[in-house]
C-alpha cells in the first residue's frame, strides 16, 4: 500500500531472497512480519518503514539502497 | 506482562457478572428498566471479551499464539488498519451533518439535537487533541 501520489520505492527483494533461498513464509518469520507484507512488498505495493527496511538489509548482509531503489534516484542517473 | 494482564481480564471477567446479576436481579422496577438493559448488556459483553482473551493462550498452541501476536503487530496490518479508521472518521463526517440536518427537518426535540451536536464536536475535540498531542511527539 503506497502514500496516494507518493513517491515509488522498487525493490529486488525477491530477487535476493530466492538467491538466499528463503520462502517468503521464512522471511516473514525471520522480519516478524506477515507473509502478505512481504508479498506486497515484493510486489512493490508497500514501502517499508525505515526500520523493516534496515532489518531487511540487515538480514541479507547488504546495504538498504541494494534491495530498495528509490525511483527518483534511478531518473537522476539517467 | 502476561500475568498483569490475566488479571485484568480476569477482573474484567468478574465485573461482567457483577454487572449482569446487579442489571438481572437487583434492578427491578419499571423506572430502572433501561439502566438494566444497559448493565445486562455490558456485563455480558465485558465478561465475554475477558474470558474469550483469558482462553485464547489455552486453545491455540504457541505457534499459532505467535502467529496471531505477528498479524496484530505487523507494520502493514498497523497501516491498514489506521487507514480505515482515518477513512471512517472522514466519512463519519457527511454521516453527521446528514443526520444533524435530518433532525432539525423532523422538528426533533431539541435537547436531543443538542446532544448529537454535542457529539459531532466532542469528535472534533478529540481530533484537535490527538492532532496537537502527536505533533509534540513526532
Amino acid at each position: 500500500m503506497r502514500e496516494r501520489g507518493g513517491p515509488l520505492l522498487r525493490n529486488r527483494l525477491e530477487e535476493i531472497r530466492r538467491k538466499s533461498g528463503f520462502t517468503q513464509e521464512d522471511l516473514a518469520e525471520k522480519l516478524q512480519v506477515s507473509r502478505q507484507t512481504i508479498s506486497s512488498l515484493e510486489k512493490g505495493r508497500y514501502n517499508p518503514s525505515i526500520i523493516l527496511a534496515f532489518k531487511i538489509a540487515r538480514l541479507f548482509g547488504r546495504s538498504i539502497e541494494d534491495i530498495f531503489i528509490y525511483e527518483a534516484d534511478v531518473d537522476d542517473e539517467n | 506482562m502476561m500475568k498483569t494482564k490475566n488479571i485484568i481480564y480476569l477482573a474484567g471477567a468478574i465485573l461482567g457478572i457483577g454487572l449482569f446479576f446487579i442489571g438481572a436481579f437487583v434492578l427491578q422496577s419499571n423506572e430502572q428498566r433501561i439502566f438494566s438493559g444497559l448493565l445486562i448488556g455490558v456485563g455480558s459483553g465485558l465478561f465475554g471479551l475477558s474470558v474469550s482473551q483469558l482462553l485464547l493462550p489455552h486453545l491455540v498452541s504457541p505457534k499459532q499464539q505467535r502467529r496471531i501476536e505477528i498479524e496484530a503487530q505487523d507494520e502493514r496490518n498497523v497501516t491498514i488498519n489506521n487507514y480505515a479508521k482515518a477513512r471512517s472518521f472522514d466519512g463519519m463526517d457527511v454521516v453527521y451533518v446528514v443526520l444533524i440536518a435530518s433532525l432539525i427537518l423532523m422538528g426533533i426535540e431539541r435537547m436531543i439535537l443538542f446532544m448529537v451536536i454535542g457529539a459531532y464536536i466532542i469528535r472534533w475535540i478529540l481530533y484537535l487533541f490527538y492532532l496537537n498531542k502527536l505533533h509534540k511527539e513526532m
